[in-house]
C-alpha cells in the first residue's frame, strides 16, 4: 500500500504536466483540463496493479487521459456552448498588453481554434505528434491503433487543419 | 513537414496558460500522498434515475417470480399448471441473469451511463405499457392458442362455417 502511494506521487511528478498538456489542448478549457487530470489519476490509482507492462505506463496513462478527456468533452458539450463566447472576449479585448504579446496571443488562439474544429481522433493525433512530439508508436499505443494508420490518419488531420487555418498547399 | 506547419505549432506549444495552477498541482499531489482523491461531485440525472428504475425492475421480476398478483391485471393469465411452471422457471433465470447483469454494471460503476440509464427505462417502460394494454384491452385470456374450451368451441365454430360455405 505505501509501496502504491509513493509510486503514484512518482508517476504524478513525472507525468501530470503530460496528460494536463494533453487535456488543455484538446479542450482549450482550464477547468476541464484540470477535471481530466484529477480524474485520469483517479483511475491510474485505481487501475495500477492491474498493469502488467511497467514499460508502457507513460503511453497507458496517456491512454486513460484521452479516453477521459473525451468522456469529460462531451459531458460538457452544452455548458460550453452557453459559456464560449463570454470566454472567447478577454483575450481579443486585451487592449493594455503591447502589440507583439496581443499578436502572438491570437496566433496561438487561431491555432486552437482550428484545432478544436477537428474530429476528437484527428485532434488526438496532432496534439500528440506535433505538440507533444511523441513518437508513432507512442501515440499509436495511445490510441490503441496501428502504427500505419497513425500516419495516415495523421496526414489527413494535418490536410484538414491546414484547410481550417486557410493554408491548403 | 512544412517550415509553416511548425511555426505553426510553435506557437500554440508557447500559449501563456499551458502550466497548470501550481494551487490546483500541490492539491492533487497531497491528496494522493493521503491515498484518496476527493473528487468532485457532479449531480447526474441519470444516477439518481437509475437506482429507483432498477429497484422497480426488480421488483416486478420478483413479483412475477414469486406469482404474486399486481394491483393491475397482468397482461397473461395463465391457465395451466405446465405453463405456470414454464414461465416461473424462465423468469427465474431472466432474473438471475439481469441480476447478474446488475450487480456487474454497479461493481464496475457504469451506472452514469446513459445506455444503462435508457436500457433500464426502457424495460420499466415497456412493462408499464403493457399492463396498462392489457387492463384496457380487458384480455382475460391468453392470447396464444390453448387447450381450452373457449378456443375449442371457436374453432369448431369457424369449422362448421367452413363446411356450410363448401357446401
Amino acid at each position: 500500500m505505501l509501496e502504491e502511494k509513493s509510486q503514484i506521487e512518482q508517476l504524478y511528478d513525472a507525468y501530470h504536466r503530460d496528460v494536463y498538456h494533453f487535456a488543455l489542448y484538446y479542450t482549450n478549457s482550464k477547468q476541464e483540463a484540470e477535471d481530466i487530470t484529477q480524474e485520469t489519476f483517479l483511475k491510474v490509482l485505481k487501475q495500477l496493479r492491474q498493469l502488467k507492462d511497467r514499460n508502457k505506463i507513460k503511453t497507458w496513462i496517456l491512454s486513460i487521459a484521452r479516453n477521459t478527456a473525451v468522456d469529460i468533452h462531451r459531458k460538457q458539450k452544452i455548458k460550453r456552448l452557453l459559456t464560449e463566447k463570454l470566454n472567447r472576449q478577454p483575450l481579443i479585448s486585451n487592449i493594455q498588453e503591447p502589440p507583439e504579446i496581443i499578436e502572438k496571443n491570437e496566433q496561438w488562439y487561431t491555432v486552437q481554434e482550428a484545432l478544436m474544429t477537428l474530429k476528437s481522433h484527428d485532434r488526438t493525433i496532432i496534439i500528440c505528434r506535433m505538440l507533444k512530439d511523441y513518437t508513432i508508436q507512442e501515440t499509436a499505443a495511445i490510441l490503441g491503433i496501428s502504427e500505419v494508420k497513425v500516419r495516415v490518419d495523421f496526414h489527413r488531420a494535418m490536410a484538414r487543419l491546414r484547410k481550417t487555418v486557410g493554408r491548403d498547399d | 513537414m512544412g517550415d509553416f506547419d511548425n511555426e505553426l505549432f510553435d506557437v500554440l506549444k508557447e500559449r501563456p496558460d499551458k502550466e497548470p495552477d501550481k494551487v490546483f498541482s500541490n492539491q492533487m499531489r497531497q491528496q494522493l500522498q493521503k491515498g484518496q482523491i476527493v473528487k468532485r461531485k457532479r449531480v447526474s440525472v441519470a444516477t439518481i434515475l437509475t437506482i429507483p428504475v432498477t429497484m422497480a425492475v426488480l421488483a416486478f421480476l420478483i413479483m412475477i417470480c414469486t406469482g404474486q398478483t399486481l394491483d393491475i391485471k397482468s397482461a397473461a393469465q395463465l391457465s395451466i399448471t405446465q405453463e405456470k411452471s414454464l414461465v416461473f422457471t424462465g423468469s427465474l433465470c431472466i432474473l438471475i441473469a439481469l441480476l447478474t447483469f446488475i450487480i456487474f454494471v454497479f461493481s464496475k460503476g457504469y451506472t452514469k451511463g446513459w445506455f444503462i440509464f435508457l436500457m433500464f427505462s426502457l424495460s420499466f417502460l415497456a412493462w408499464v405499457m403493457n399492463t396498462v394494454h392489457a387492463e384496457n384491452q380487458h384480455l382475460e385470456e391468453p392470447t396464444v392458442p390453448t387447450n381450452s374450451k373457449s378456443f375449442d368451441h371457436d374453432q369448431d365454430q369457424s369449422l362448421s362455417l367452413s363446411d356450410k360455405e363448401g357446401r
